[in-house]
């Protein structure tokens, strides 16, 4: 099948985000896409969720160096997709992980390479023929930081992830603003999650004005995965949240096939 | 005492600084609350009600000057106060820093340079408090905006993306130089939580500030779009704040 999913997974600071982003990107390798994650948030949590091991300094640091003007750029011979191909990490059931740099106990100086890199790849996807039938899925930081400064270049939707409180809600309705700002025609997925009682999903849906995809039950799951540092498919494979996100998962292919 | 509060999304900066200020202001001190976040929520936990935050003033970019040595204010930390701040309950006053809309260039930078500077100007005198609420990042560590911060808190809740994120903030802030550096740990639900937290701050070398509940007036608040203080203020999780805002930013013994 032939997929043109471009997602990138937005939200308030502890929505469920990475958990959210991890579990659909592995059902959606599981079903035979190819995933691409992209992991822009420099502390560490997507990883984590894929239940992927991270190496200790970010692969992309040898991607890139200063030219002339001090200015960043690829070291030869590799370009967007090169970068994808040769620092993207294995996660598990086929997923491909590509991590930003992450914040050291030196700051994020150190990692400033990788932080470059991963920005001039994000920007080169949109032209690169080589990726054009995967899936791409970038877990965002909290907040629309990253969205009003251009860190999803090639979002084609948003997956909104947002829990039934006024500081969630707000927040989603921030970003989805400052994204349709920037690309009127860019599509929102309304995940409503941690929904405890029948009214919070319409409650969600109405204050954004926007349709809900799926409602994420609250699910102590996910808890105990959290706790055993393990991600969720692995330690509670039956979790009503791993069938929410198979519900997620229809719905974006069946938003997409062409 | 000027107070930083940092940690993980979700962990509970906005709820716990939104009420250590209203706390701490009750009890007779001049609090000033600076939201840091990019995503600014900190009026909703303060008591402001949610339709008043599209009005709500943020600080302009004119605050700051670059001089010879760095940067310096262009108004007195007063003026700034009241040109700029909100006034919410118990007195407590408000800045926001910024939305990213606000920014006219790649990063917010400037605004992050004018809150380090405004944090600086507040004074040391022991009635006057500072709560900086920041964002799930690790901005304000990595750009110094929390420097001139007498103390930071990383707030974590007892799980290992959460415990992680404190730990890499607590290095951090003690690279940057901060007297005092602690966890606390939040949303916790029973002793075996409780000793997790406890075994990774001992493990890193990490002090452990204080501890707070898992408390479901805090949810609760939320729902009905009010500060945890108003909605539920003799419950578990208040007393266990307040009792940390003494602790670490009372009068007279903030550095105890
Ligand atoms: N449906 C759910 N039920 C219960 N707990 C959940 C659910 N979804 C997420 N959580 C919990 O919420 C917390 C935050 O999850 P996660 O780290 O995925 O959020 P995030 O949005 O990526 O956070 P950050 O802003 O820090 O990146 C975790 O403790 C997770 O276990
Ligand atoms: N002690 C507590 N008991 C129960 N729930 C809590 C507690 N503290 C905070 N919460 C809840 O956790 C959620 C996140 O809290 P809050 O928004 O304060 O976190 P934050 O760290 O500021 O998040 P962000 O990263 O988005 O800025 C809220 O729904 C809040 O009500
Ligand atoms: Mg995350
Ligand atoms: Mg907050």
């Amino acid at each position: 099948m032939l997929v043109d999913m471009r997602l990138a997974v937005v939200g308030k600071g502890g929505a469920g985000k990475s958990v959210i982003a991890a579990t659909l990107a592995r059902t959606l390798a599981r079903r035979g896409h190819r995933v691409l994650a992209l992991d822009s948030d420099p502390l560490p949590g997507l990883s984590l969720s894929l239940g992927a091991d991270v190496p200790a300094e970010p692969p992309l640091l040898a991607a890139a160096e200063r030219g002339e003007n001090n200015r960043w750029r690829f070291i030869h011979g590799v370009g967007p997709v090169r970068a994808i191909q040769r620092y993207a990490t294995d996660a598990p059931d086929g997923v491909r992980l590509l991590q930003i740099g992450k914040v050291t106990r030196e700051g994020m100086a150190p990692v400033m390479a990788a932080t470059q890199a991963f920005y001039m790849t994000i920007h080169g996807l949109g032209r690169a023929a080589t990726f054009h039938d995967w899936v791409i899925l970038g877990d965002l930081p909290a907040g629309p930081r990253q969205t009003a400064f251009d860190w999803a270049p090639y979002a084609e939707r948003y997956v909104l992830v947002v829990e039934p409180t006024w500081q969630s809600m707000l927040t989603a309705r921030r970003i989805t603003r400052i994204a349709r700002a920037a690309r009127a025609e860019v599509e929102m997925s309304l995940v409503v999650n941690k929904v405890a009682g029948e009214q919070d999903a319409p409650r969600v849906a109405d204050f954004l004005d926007l349709p809900v995809a799926v409602a994420v039950p609250v699910d102590e799951g996910v808890r105990s995965a959290e706790r055993a540092g393990a991600a969720l498919l692995d330690h509670a494979p039956d979790s009503p949240v791993v069938r929410a996100v198979e519900r997620l998962a229809d719905h974006l292919e069946g938003s997409s096939i062409h | 005492m000027k107070l930083a509060i940092a940690g993980k999304g979700g962990s509970g900066k906005t709820s716990i600084s939104g009420t250590m200020a209203r706390l701490l202001a009750r009890g007779g001190q001049n609090v000033l609350a600076i939201d840091g976040d990019s995503n600014p929520n900190l009026a909703l936990t303060l008591g402001i009600p949610a339709e008043r935050m599209s009005a709500m003033p943020v600080l302009p970019p004119d605050l700051l000057r670059r001089t010879t040595e760095g940067a310096e204010l262009t108004q007195s930390l007063d003026q700034i106060k009241a040109s700029h701040s909100v006034s919410g309950p118990d007195g407590v006053q408000l800045l926001v820093m910024a939305l990213p809309q606000h920014a006219n260039t790649g990063c917010l930078c400037h605004m992050h340079a004018t809150v380090r500077s405004i944090i600086d100007a507040v004074s040391e005198d022991g009635n006057d408090v500072c709560i900086l609420d920041t964002e799930a990042s690790p901005e304000h560590l990595s750009r110094g905006t929390a420097i001139y911060a007498d103390a930071m808190l990383a707030i974590v809740e007892p799980y290992f993306k959460s415990l992680e994120t404190g730990r890499r903030m607590a290095a951090l802030a003690n690279d940057l130089g901060l007297e005092r550096v602690a966890l606390v740990a939040n949303k916790i639900r029973d002793e075996r939580e409780l000793e997790a937290v406890q075994a990774f701050a001992e493990r890193h070398e990490l002090e452990l500030g204080g501890t707070v509940p898992f408390d479901a007036g805090f949810p609760g608040a939320e729902h009905a779009g009010l500060a945890p203080l108003d909605f539920a203020p003799d419950a578990p999780a208040i007393k266990a704040i307040d009792e940390i805002a003494h602790r670490w930013a009372g009068n007279g013994n903030g550095r105890a």
